[in-house]
């Protein structure tokens, strides 16, 4: 098969302008986000468990203000209430658009961000064990042959790099005169002259879908134009985006403090994709993870300390949503994990098996060989997406 | 070669000036007693206080504001003191130099430096160093102090030992501000039993992952505890402006650091820092993060095991390893071994066409290809590998900060005869008849940094 990067390799070699996405195959017709919070969210924080009896003594200085009161908690169901700087997006929980995994974590126990990370993106067992992330596996064994994922992030993130054509977009500026010339000198060298391709291609589209958009480098920015670029006509169906703030050793507060801040732009991030991918909404599905949890008592200084188990959201107009997935564990002092940590009770791997297989039509073989190797204990968890 | 892989990048002329010996110039160059300090930067001290006077001016000016505000719309309580016309009273200067812009001006010296220098080797050292030892501008007292840091703490200890180095950072204001060390009490110390405080892990945690052992150094949950309780003391003395250490914050108790004891009554930061600081895991991990910068992201076993050699010979002092470095015959072979990161590129671009003074836009560009200094995101610092940097995004954006940094050069810069002075070997002749065909002379400038040959070092 020829891949569409060396088409357009070709095309340019000859003198002909770049193409864009158009006269591609037939795109399935689904869309799927995904949102990397790095730094590590504090699950016990964003999705209170405010019914479970041992919450108050344990969260003490951290305990979320009476549900009653303004700027209170806000119900999800008996057991669970969502932190109030995410009320932007609690209108799509009433709408049945919103799920949160509770207790969640990826099947990495020790507490490097960094190691954490790789984890959570290579979907490997352990970190440093695969070079390429788990959504460019899809996209390969999908037989991607355009660029079906883009990144809108400064760097390409591990979790979709791999073999498969994908690309990466942020905010510059400027006219580029001299791309023929530049294609031209990278010829010699494979490896640049593919992923600056991959690069004019994505910025193309981006351009085009997001013309006219306000362009900065802030989360709500950047997935207002992930979403006018999935919504796109021939856009692509992947976009990964990642936010930052969630560390708060120190200082994280309830109400207001760092990691509500975090939480504001996280909601305000998830309403304007909303927003920008118009009636598209109903065929996406958008997951926001982060690499673990945050310890279940403070620190000594107003913070939390890396975890284990936190909450990961779903998004979308095809989200089965209204409702909180969770073997809850618990939060008395036998129940934490190392009586210290949210105890896991749910891998990462099966939510994100799930929305692969129902929202992608990913088969159950492929996932576990392929996209989440020695995955096989972890079911995919049913009935995440709407029939 | 040796200017692009161990420098910053070949300015015209200093092919030339080597002559013959490029490994003789490498020698030299790291033969230093320390880095050269960034100008103009003042200390710690001083710049704390700074800090402090902004944040007071500021306040008094909002409380102003605010007042006048409230005079405007109706809102004053009666009583409540007049605030000055806004322009009966000149603004105090200090206001004009919040912190985030004194870290520009410090970076910008900083890269005018780089830029000028005749020591290459010894600035991309130093930059490695304040990497390594990463603190990111997250707030004002580390913005303001981020490049007295790396004047204090870094740059004189670039040829000395590891050991000086990692004390040098760990008890630095800066550092002590971005890990949260000051916050981090004895729960059983006096101050902490009276003030119910305890211990945060973030600093001894980070100290054991980056700094020293690595991520598979073999370190445990409870050495982290452990580290972070024998840590407990140090902390920020705000009238000084430095750091000090406060003997009521110190939990009591011996220490188990991995396996090691560190007894009640014994300088407990001191013995850890000498455990970590020539632990075989800290060679091994430090070592490779050298090698890595110099030859690519996967080193030959053989040189990782010469760098360690070196450095356990030298007794950990740095020089030794950078020797063994110089001496690799892996690091002199013709063909290019790293991609460079955006701080490399735009350094090596202002080399190659003379960016003197233009520190302040080549910051920028820094920003704009996604690695500022003193931006990483995460305690880790910037990474280093070319798995990170080669990316599509970055691709098609280097080529716009070439162009911008072109036009920093001038209408009349001679493209053609910059490009044999900065890029190693003859080149493939592709890019010299690039260069060449281009008639507008700002994008041949720009063709000249965004060629293969001037990717990669």
């Amino acid at each position: 098969m020829i891949s569409r990067r060396h088409v357009l390799a070709g095309l340019v070699a000859a003198g002909v302008p770049k193409l864009g996405f158009a006269s591609m195959a037939a795109r399935p017709g689904k869309l799927f986000v995904l949102i990397i919070m790095r730094g590590a969210m504090d699950g016990l924080a964003a999705v209170a468990p405010l019914g479970d009896p041992d919450y108050a003594a344990l969260r003490t200085s951290l305990v979320l203000g009476t549900p009653a009161a303004p700027g209170g908690a806000l119900k999800l169901d008996e057991r669970f209430w969502l932190h109030p700087a995410l009320a932007p997006v609690y209108p799509l929980y009433g709408r049945g658009e919103m799920l949160v995994v509770h207790a969640v974590a990826s099947p990495y126990r020790e507490r490097s961000h960094f190691d954490a990370q790789n984890v959570l993106e290579s979907g490997m067992a352990k970190p440093g064990w695969g070079g390429d992330g788990w959504l460019n596996r899809m996209l390969s064994a999908q037989h991607a042959t355009r660029v079906e994922g883009i990144a809108f992030t400064p760097t390409l993130p591990l979790v979709l790099k791999g073999a498969a054509p994908v690309s990466n977009w942020q905010p510059e500026g400027g006219p580029a005169d001299i791309e023929d010339a530049v294609a031209h000198m990278y010829r010699a060298d494979p490896v640049l002259a593919a992923t600056y391709q991959a690069g004019l291609t994505a910025r193309g589209v981006v351009d085009v879908a997001g013309r006219g958009m306000p362009q900065r480098r802030i989360f709500p920015s950047l997935a207002a134009v992930a979403g006018k670029t999935l919504a796109a006509e021939d856009g692509p169906n992947m976009a990964v985006l990642e936010i930052g703030g969630w560390d708060t050793h120190v200082g994280q507060g309830t109400v207001k403090g760092r990691l509500a801040g975090a939480l504001g732009q996280l909601a305000d991030g998830v309403d304007a994709l909303h927003k920008a991918l118009g009636n598209r909404w109903r065929d996406t599905v958008v997951v926001a993870i982060t690499e673990f949890g945050r310890t279940a008592r403070p620190n000594g200084t107003g913070g939390t300390d890396h975890g284990t188990a936190t909450a990961a959201f779903l998004f979308g107009g095809a989200v089965a949503g209204g409702r909180v997935l969770a073997d809850w564990p618990g939060l008395s002092a036998p129940a934490l994990y190392q009586n210290r940590d949210l105890a896991p009770t749910t891998d990462v791997r099966c939510v994100l098996k799930g929305v692969l297989g129902e929202h992608l039509g990913v088969g159950q073989a492929v996932l576990e060989a392929k996209i989440f190797p020695g995955s096989a204990s972890a079911r995919p968890v049913a009935g995440l997406v709407r029939a | 070669m040796a200017l692009n892989r161990f420098g910053l990048g070949a300015r015209p002329g200093d092919v030339s000036a080597i002559g013959s010996n490029p490994h003789g110039w490498v020698l030299d160059q790291i033969a230093r007693l320390q880095a050269d300090p960034v100008p103009g930067v003042g200390d710690t001290p001083g710049r704390l206080h700074l800090m402090d006077a902004f944040s007071k001016a500021k306040q008094e000016a909002d409380r102003e504001d605010a007042a006048r505000a409230a005079v405007l719309d109706g809102t004053a309580k009666p009583g409540a003191p007049a605030a000055p016309p806004a322009a009966a009273k000149p603004r105090p200067p200090i206001l004009d130099q919040p912190p985030g812009k004194v870290l520009e001006n410090d970076l910008a010296r900083r890269i005018d430096q780089a830029v000028a220098t005749d020591w290459p080797v010894s600035e991309r050292l130093a930059a490695f160093w304040a990497n390594h030892f990463s603190v990111t501008n997250l707030r004002g007292e580390i913005a303001v102090t981020a490049l007295a840091y790396e004047n204090e703490a870094i740059r004189p200890n670039v040829f000395g030992t590891f050991h000086d180095m990692l004390c040098a950072t760990a008890v630095h204001p800066a550092m002590t501000f971005y890990l949260d060390a000051a916050s981090s009490v004895g729960p059983d110390s006096p101050w902490g039993l009276k003030h119910k405080r305890a211990v945060n892990e973030n600093f001894a945690r980070e100290v054991m992952e980056l700094h020293t052992l690595g991520v598979n150094g073999g370190y445990t949950q409870a050495d982290v505890q452990q580290l972070a309780l024998a840590l407990t003391g140090l902390g920020l003395d705000k009238a000084a402006g430095e750091s000090a250490f406060y003997y009521d914050r110190h939990e009591p108790g011996d220490r188990v650091l991995l396996g090691r004891k560190l007894p009640a009554d014994g300088d407990q930061m001191r013995e850890a820092f000498a455990i970590l600081a020539n632990h075989p895991a800290t060679i091994r991990h430090i070592c490779r993060k050298l090698a890595v910068h110099f030859c690519g992201d996967t080193p030959p076993p053989a040189l990782l095991k010469r760098l360690a050699d070196a450095w356990r010979q030298g007794g950990g002092a740095l020089p030794a390893v950078y020797r063994a470095l110089a001496n690799a015959p892996e690091l002199w072979v013709a063909r290019p071994l790293k991609y460079r990161s955006p701080q490399d590129f735009v350094l090596a671009s202002g080399r190659a066409f003379g960016l003197h003074g233009k520190g302040r836009a080549l910051l920028e560009e820094m920003r704009q290809l996604g690695e500022m200094p003193y931006g990483a995101p995460a305690p880790t610092g910037w990474p280093d590998q070319d798995s990170v940097w080669l990316d599509p995004g970055g691709a098609v954006g280097r080529v716009a900060s070439a162009r911008r940094m072109a036009a920093l050069a001038g209408p009349d810069v001679d493209a053609a005869g910059v490009l044999p002075q900065v890029v190693y070997a003859t080149a493939n002749s592709v890019t010299f008849d690039v260069v060449l065909a281009e008639p507008n002379p700002r994008n041949a400038a720009a063709l000249v940094l965004v060629c293969p040959e001037f990717q990669r070092r």
